[in-house]
């Protein structure tokens, strides 16, 4: 099965996503969920705006999966799918599924993906509070 | 020759568009660019912006080709 690398404006599923990697190779999947948060540094967030690059921010996942297939040659399946347009409190913006035959590296790798999404994929997100907005960014 | 720029999050607000299209003479490189932008869009210099020529990042200063498409990347906020 392929590897997925996508930027969409539809709603995530988790359970699809872990069965899209999931094979009768695969004894290991670990999945990252990152979901909207009702509060930022103490502020009431109505909603979140996610923007993206799309072309760039699904050819930056895909080198993430590269990178991720080079450090943990194990992995068997890559998935990483960002939402993105208005997302409300608990919805999912981003989901990260790693597959691989038993459980050592999988661990550090879903770590690295995640970190490295933030660090280069053109997706920016803009927290709309009860009294204003602003783009955030951790870097 | 003609270049796509495209802006996005803040400085896409800022400047009240996504996109356009710039004419420079053959040659121009990276820099030049975005040293016009930032005299057309004063604001940017208060910005870590960091550059992609066709989707991919421009980490020195090139020469630019006609068609290509330049993004202006504001600090990114996935996740």
């Amino acid at each position: 099965m392929a590897d997925i690398y996508r930027v969409t404006r539809d709603v995530l599923s988790v359970d699809e996503i872990v069965a899209g990697v999931t094979d009768a190779a695969v004894g290991a999947v670990v999945t990252f969920v990152g979901v909207v948060r009702g509060t930022s540094e103490g502020r009431q967030v109505r909603y979140l705006e996610y923007e993206a690059y799309p072309e760039m921010a699904e050819r930056t996942l895909a080198q993430i999966g590269k990178e991720i297939r080079a450090h943990w040659p194990d992995i068997l399946h890559v998935t990483i799918v960002h939402r993105v347009g208005r997302l409300e409190i608990g919805e999912t913006a981003v989901v990260i599924a790693l597959a691989a035959a038993h459980r050592p590296g999988v661990f550090d790798a879903l770590r690295f993906a995640i970190d490295r999404l933030k660090e280069i994929v053109p997706i920016w997100k803009k927290e709309v509070w009860i009294d204003g907005e602003e783009w955030r960014s951790e870097r | 020759m003609k270049v796509r720029v495209r802006f996005f999050a803040a400085p896409r607000e800022q400047i009240g568009r996504g996109e356009m299209e710039l004419e420079f003479p053959e040659g121009t490189t990276l820099s030049q660019l975005r040293a016009f932008l930032l005299e057309q869009y004063p604001f940017l210099r208060d910005v870590a912006l960091q550059f992609a020529v066709n989707a991919v990042y421009a980490r020195e200063d090139i020469p630019l080709h006609d068609g290509d498409e330049i993004a202006c990347i504001p600090p990114v906020g996935g996740g």
